[in-house]
């Protein structure tokens, strides 16, 4: 599946800098490949990452103080952790840790 | 009441159920509708429960901005005003709100004349882009000026700021202004300083000397919350003096209420209690009455000011500082960050509430005399019996060991002080009557009465100060962010001037003491 992810307020410095990343998905190998927000996290975090992962994660979902949208809403509407993600959706990744 | 009883687990536990189960409901029903409008798809989530569709919530945003401005009755129609911008999100959002404001053509114009100011901390911020944020300035098609960080060490008197001419690359076309707000701002290209005759700088040897004397009060600095803090006085006393070089009466500081918060718990922590109501107070007048800061953002999180950036293609640097990507051990603002922030995803009130008790805090008995750094009353008076004479009892005790007392362990700086007081730069120009010349002849006045016998006597008056005239002079936060020094020969002028000013004239009042009429 793939998937449009992007970093702002700072998350990109923890992403090589780059802010828009296309990513595809690999099939979970049953045959479905039902990804949620909860499978996606960790994944980022181990193929995408490239430093300080505790900055990014905290536990089994992000850390206090960066936003997630999915298609520009606001993942907490969406269900979080269990929203299934769909192809082609966008996940935005924002840091308001000390902007501004 | 600092025990946790079953109950309050349980409580704990019930309400992370209860939201849990009510993502899961609000994920099974499909997008929900806006609360206002009842038209549009929500799409945010704010404070609890409160769900919005994008343009309601710009809406929202913007009238809050609007509300908050207008309520402080504090604006003159048509004033200039400056605001503060650093490139990062909260400051690129405000930047955008005055601009697209003041631009409106219909009676809701915003009824102010904005220019930008950045600061240029790249002497002790290396990592600064600060070419990306003179870019981002240019794209408000307003004037830009620029400070950098190392002319606050200069004698008050000089320039600090100078204008940045951007040009841009090409107009956007076809502005209609109901969606002015929500289109990308034109790009930038080159921006080069442009100086006339208000905003010219010291010359380029000069700021060198600064430069340097910077990274030393720099390094000097002995822990990360030193550094936090120190760049924050130094940045706000630059701020105020270049709006005032620049004429302007009114300067506007893109804080959020998330920032507010945890900097009111970190000032709390750092002995700055005193000064809560100020620090999360709209105005803010402490550089006198000839400057007004605003903080129009105080009542917006930095949640909702990101999601208004996101949804408006505002764009904005990550905030680089001493402490980016620092852990939460680095400073005690950066732990508080951490603590506030974690809180606040279990209890979305967390920020709100921290915030609004801060602006009902107000110090009791303020002295009349302000810090030397920050500007705000002291609030060392104490009295016989307070609070504050208890904290020295303890660290006068506590440092002095087992053995007998030393009443102050600094004392071995004062003598060393002032065996340095004697070697100054020759530029320094901060007014110190330590010449030769019988006759005082200075700049500023504020002299111990130009030209008679109290000058001349260079014993009295070390340019200098030592580390406890220093240290008498501030407030008890800035005390503590002095202890953290492991010298203090780099103050900038401001400071020794103004410490130098108060010693004079105390030793002046000390010898006319008798001749004085004391109301009883």
């Amino acid at each position: 599946m793939q998937l449009t992810v992007e970093f702002s307020g700072g998350a990109e410095l923890l992403f090589g800098n780059v802010k828009q990343h296309r990513v595809t998905l690999p099939d979970r190998g049953d045959g479905d490949s039902v990804w949620t927000m909860e499978g996606l996290l960790p994944w980022l975090r181990d193929n995408l990452l490239k430093e300080r992962p505790e900055l990014f994660m905290q536990g089994d979902t992000v850390r206090p103080g960066i936003l997630v949208l999915v298609n520009d809403a606001d993942w907490e509407l969406l269900g979080q952790l269990s929203y299934k993600l769909q192809p082609d959706d966008t996940v935005v990744f924002i840091s308001t840790l000390h902007g501004g | 009441m600092c025990s946790i009883e079953e109950g309050d687990l349980a409580d704990l536990r019930a309400r992370e159920e209860a939201q849990h189960l009510k993502a899961q409901a609000l994920s099974d029903t499909g997008p929900t509708l806006c609360q206002k409008c009842r038209s549009a798809p929500a799409v945010l989530l704010l404070r609890v429960n409160d769900i919005y569709c994008r343009d309601c919530f710009v809406a929202a945003f913007t009238h809050k901005f609007r509300s908050t401005l207008g309520k402080s009755r504090l604006l003159r129609p048509d004033e200039p005003a400056l605001v503060a911008f650093s490139g990062g999100v909260a400051s690129s959002v405000l930047a955008r709100l005055v601009s697209d404001g003041a631009s409106q053509t219909d009676s809701k114009r915003l009824r102010l004349r904005p220019s930008l100011l950045m600061v240029d901390e790249s002497a002790v911020v290396p990592e600064q882009d600060v070419k990306e944020v003179e870019r981002l300035a240019g794209t408000y098609r307003v004037p830009v000026y620029r400070a950098k960080l190392e002319a606050v060490m200069g004698a008050s008197g000089a320039h600090v700021v100078e204008r940045v001419n951007c040009k841009l690359k090409e107009e956007s076309t076809g502005d209609d202004g109901g969606t002015e707000s929500l289109q990308a701002p034109p790009e930038a290209a080159s921006c080069d300083s442009v100086s006339s005759e208000a905003t010219v700088l010291p010359d380029e040897a000069r700021l060198a000397e600064l430069r340097a004397q910077l990274q030393q009060l720099w390094s000097a600095a002995g822990s990360g919350t030193a550094r936090e803090q120190l760049l924050e006085r130094l940045r706000s006393e630059l701020l105020a003096r270049a709006a005032l070089q620049l004429g302007i009466r009114l300067l506007l500081l893109a804080d959020t209420e998330t920032r507010l918060a945890v900097s009111l718990l970190s000032g709390l922590a750092g002995g700055r209690g005193a000064h809560a109501h100020q620090q999360t107070a709209l105005a803010d007048r402490r550089h006198g009455e000839r400057l007004l800061v605003l903080r129009p953002l105080r009542e917006l999180s930095s949640k909702q000011v990101a999601l208004f950036a996101h949804h408006c293609r505002v764009q904005y640097v990550p905030g680089v500082g001493p402490d980016t990507m620092a852990p939460a051990s680095a400073s005690i603002g950066r732990a508080t960050e951490e603590f506030v922030l974690g809180l606040q995803a279990s209890f979305p009130a967390t920020v709100s509430t921290v915030y609004r008790t801060g602006t009902k805090l107000s110090a009791v008995g303020a002295m009349t005399e302000d810090c030397a750094l920050c500007r705000l009353p002291l609030d060392t008076s104490g009295g016989a019996a307070s609070a504050l004479q208890a904290t020295r009892f303890s660290q006068m005790v506590s440092s002095s060991g087992p053995d007998r007392f030393q009443y102050d362990h600094h004392s071995a700086d004062t003598a060393a002080g002032d065996a340095r007081a004697t070697v100054l730069p020759p530029a320094a120009g901060n007014g110190s009557c330590g010449t030769d010349t019988p006759r005082c002849v200075e700049s500023g006045g504020g002299c111990c009465g130009g030209g008679g016998e109290g000058c001349g006597s260079a014993q009295t008056v070390s340019r200098k100060p030592s580390r406890e005239e220093l240290l008498e002079r501030l407030c008890y936060g800035c005390q503590l962010v002095m202890k953290d020094m492991k010298e203090v020969d780099n103050m900038p002028s401001f400071v020794t001037e103004e410490v130098a000013a108060r010693t004079r004239r105390e030793n002046m009042r000390k010898e006319i003491q008798d001749f004085l009429i004391e109301d009883s």
